[in-house]
């Protein structure tokens, strides 16, 4: 009778245990209702924007019995902005005793964009009470980061632009000198400085990125840009962006972005085309004309247009003529015409014509441009056809034949007065 | 002919030989000129169109303003000044020099440029040098200078002197002649005819030579004409012994009395 109550008590016994069994499954997990752990120390727990660094949160047991198996998770949604790198989830122990420490190492990630201020993030513990127990407990605890301003200044300087020649004009070649200074306290490395070079621009004989190893703080560099601008472009200023990517102290690459401008003026825009000389051949006493085509070879209107000429006293019969606006291009062409009076007395010869051409570019500003003109006066043909030191030979002959005459007449009279 | 008559036609002769030489050296040099200002002035700095006319464009060139003295230019309000010629070129002289231009490659007449900030008439591209007896000129001028100051007055000038030896040159040859002839007969004479073609050709002759030597050209009746006084001169001599002889003054006297005879047929014909 005694070994039926045994048995059923056993039988009672197994079934009372198989439904706890099923409530406790392995890799089940409940959170701990007592503070098992406790974060004793955060170290670093400053981080400036861009960091990059290993953060180590030592955690002591403080109860009074061990903990096994012990886990630490970070969760990447509740630690947002904070970015942790590698894994989140670590094994610590098998055991970690009572009044026990460990440390756990994370790599964490500030993006730039982080707002400064405090953040807390949890870490969570997972142990059990049991060695090799299935049953998992868990406990939240939390680390505050503080975001904080980079006390290291890292910053390239544009101290000074300059184009080489000073003054750009359209169709020109020429080149762009850009000083760089580091003017942070760190040093920075593999600088690559790009040049956003588009239409009417282009880059000639080298590349629109130019590379710097190494810029100590303080020091100075030159980058060049050889460019050529289209002989089309209207004159105003350009603007270029410029882009700096280097590394840092902490061998991160930073970026930084700016932009200058580059004018594009022209200096001489109206040319003489063509001059017409009508008759072509002048002498002295003769009259005609002479046409000045005027042309702007500029891209931009050209104002209060006037044609001065020097240096024709003796064969104009006027030096100045008014002809007001000329627009760009061949189409566009102007004539002005002067009149011709050569002086009867000219010594024949070549005659410079200064011909001045004085205009207001397209900024106002007043400018001239002046070309020598040659004119070659001939000796007017006369209507005998001998040359004039024929003439002049024949006249002294006749000189020289009335004077012999005259002496014979007199010699004759001399000779028969003394008969 | 007494001793002091003849010395006096010598006299005449060398003076009269010594005033041509101004004239017929500096009329003879071509393109010529005293220099009265020099500057060194680079390519660069000369207005565009003048670089234009220039064979070399790099360097620099030596504006040489030089004052002709002998052609003369028509100025505004009716004033006459000598002609000023600048000359780009690669060679030097000193104020003060007669130069001539050679190598020309070209003359221009300009008036509206300001190169040396003294105004001249004809630009020239060419290169200056020492024309033959370019020496005596400058001697002139300077004993002309020597002579200013110590008269402390400009009375004197080149162009004065050069303009005294052009008389010569056009009018010397028959005042020449005429003065020996009044020294030696007191009376024009048939050989006057022929001497006064001695003179005139020989001063064409030492024009020519001057102009020959400085690598000018001559014109082929200058030419002749240069020569001809080798065929005057004998032919002078002849004449004058010829017209003293009685056969002579016979045959003048005959020739006279046709000539009488066809103008009076001539003065008949027209009821003159």
């Amino acid at each position: 009778m005694l070994y039926r109550y045994i048995v059923i008590i056993i039988i009672l016994l197994i079934s009372s245990i198989q439904p706890t069994m099923a409530l406790f499954e392995p890799g089940e997990v409940e959170p701990a209702k007592y503070h098992q752990f406790v974060i004793t120390s955060v170290s670093p727990v400053e981080f400036y924007p861009s960091d990059v660094r290993t953060i180590n949160i030592t955690i002591q047991n403080i109860y009074g019995y061990p903990a096994f198996g012990v886990t630490t998770l970070t969760d990447k949604n509740k630690a947002d902005p904070i970015k942790f790198t590698h894994e989140l989830k670590k094994y610590v122990a098998d055991e970690i005793g009572p009044n026990q420490n460990f440390t756990v190492q994370y790599e964490v990630y500030i993006q730039d964009t982080v707002p400064r201020g405090t953040y807390y993030i949890p870490l969570t513990v997972f142990w059990s009470t049991v060695k090799d127990g299935t049953v998992k407990r868990q406990e939240d605890l939390y680390i505050g980061i503080k975001i904080i301003e980079n006390p290291e200044v890292i910053k390239i300087g544009i101290v000074n632009i300059t184009t080489i020649p000073e003054n750009i004009k359209p169709g020109d070649t020429f080149g762009l000198k850009v000083t760089l200074r580091n003017i942070g306290n760190s040093k920075l490395n593999q600088i690559r400085a790009l040049l956003d070079v588009r239409m009417p621009f282009s880059s000639v004989g080298s590349s629109t990125e130019q590379y710097i190893s190494l810029l100590e703080p303080g020091q100075s560099e030159e980058v060049l840009f050889n460019l050529l601008v289209d002989k089309q472009t209207p004159s105003r200023l350009y603007n270029f962006n410029f882009t700096l990517e280097y590394r840092d102290y902490t061998n991160r690459l930073q970026s930084q972005h700016s932009s200058f401008g580059i004018n594009v003026e022209e200096v001489s825009e109206a040319y003489i085309q063509d001059v017409i000389l009508s008759p072509t051949t002048l002498n002295p006493g003769s009259e005609g004309i002479i046409m000045v085509k005027v042309a702007n070879a500029g891209t931009n209107v050209i104002k209060n247009v006037r044609v001065t000429v020097f240096g024709g006293e003796k064969i104009l019969t006027q030096t100045q003529n008014f002809i007001g606006i000329i627009r760009p291009g061949t189409s566009a062409l102007e004539t002005t015409s002067f009149g011709v009076r050569v002086d009867p007395e000219i010594e024949v010869g070549n005659y410079g014509l200064n011909i001045n051409i004085n205009y207001d570019d397209v900024n106002g500003e007043h400018r001239s441009r002046s070309n020598l003109y040659i004119i070659k006066i001939s000796e007017k043909n006369s209507i005998i056809p001998v040359s004039s030191e024929i003439l002049d030979y024949m006249l002294y002959t006749f000189i020289f034949m009335a004077m012999s005459y005259g002496i014979f007449l007199m010699v004759g009279f001399q000779i028969k007065r003394k008969k | 002919m007494s001793k002091t008559k003849k010395l006096i036609s010598i006299l005449i002769i060398i003076i009269y030989l010594i005033s041509l030489v101004p004239f017929i050296i500096a009329s003879n040099a071509g393109e010529a000129g005293i220099v009265i200002g020099n500057q060194n002035i680079d390519v660069n700095s000369l207005p565009d169109d003048i670089q234009d006319i220039l064979i070399y464009k790099k360097g620099s060139y030596n504006a040489i303003l030089i004052e002709d003295p002998i052609t003369e230019v028509n100025k505004l309000k009716g004033q006459v000044a000598k002609e000023r010629k600048l000359v780009l070129s690669k060679e030097t002289q000193d104020k003060g020099s007669f130069v001539s231009i050679a190598d020309i490659e070209m003359i221009v007449y300009v008036t509206s440029y300001n190169i040396i900030d003294q105004p001249f008439e004809k630009l020239i591209v060419g290169d200056v040098k020492k024309p033959e007896f370019g020496d005596i000129i400058e001697t002139i001028n300077t004993k002309i200078g020597q002579i200013n100051n110590y008269i402390s007055s400009t009375v004197l000038t080149l162009p004065l002197v050069l303009s005294i030896s052009k008389v010569a040159f056009l009018a010397g040859g028959l005042l020449v002649v005429l003065i020996l002839t009044f020294l030696l007969n007191s009376m024009v004479a048939l050989w006057n005819i022929p001497a006064i073609i001695v003179l005139y050709s020989f001063q064409s002759f030492l024009a020519n030579l001057v102009a020959f030597l400085n690598n000018l050209d001559v014109d082929s009746t200058s030419l002749m004409f240069g020569l001809l006084f080798i065929v005057a001169l004998p032919l002078t001599f002849w004449i004058q012994r010829y017209e003293r002889s009685e056969e002579g003054r016979q045959k003048i006297h005959e020739l006279y009395e046709k000539n009488n005879q066809i103008l009076s047929k001539i003065k008949s014909k027209f009821g003159m």
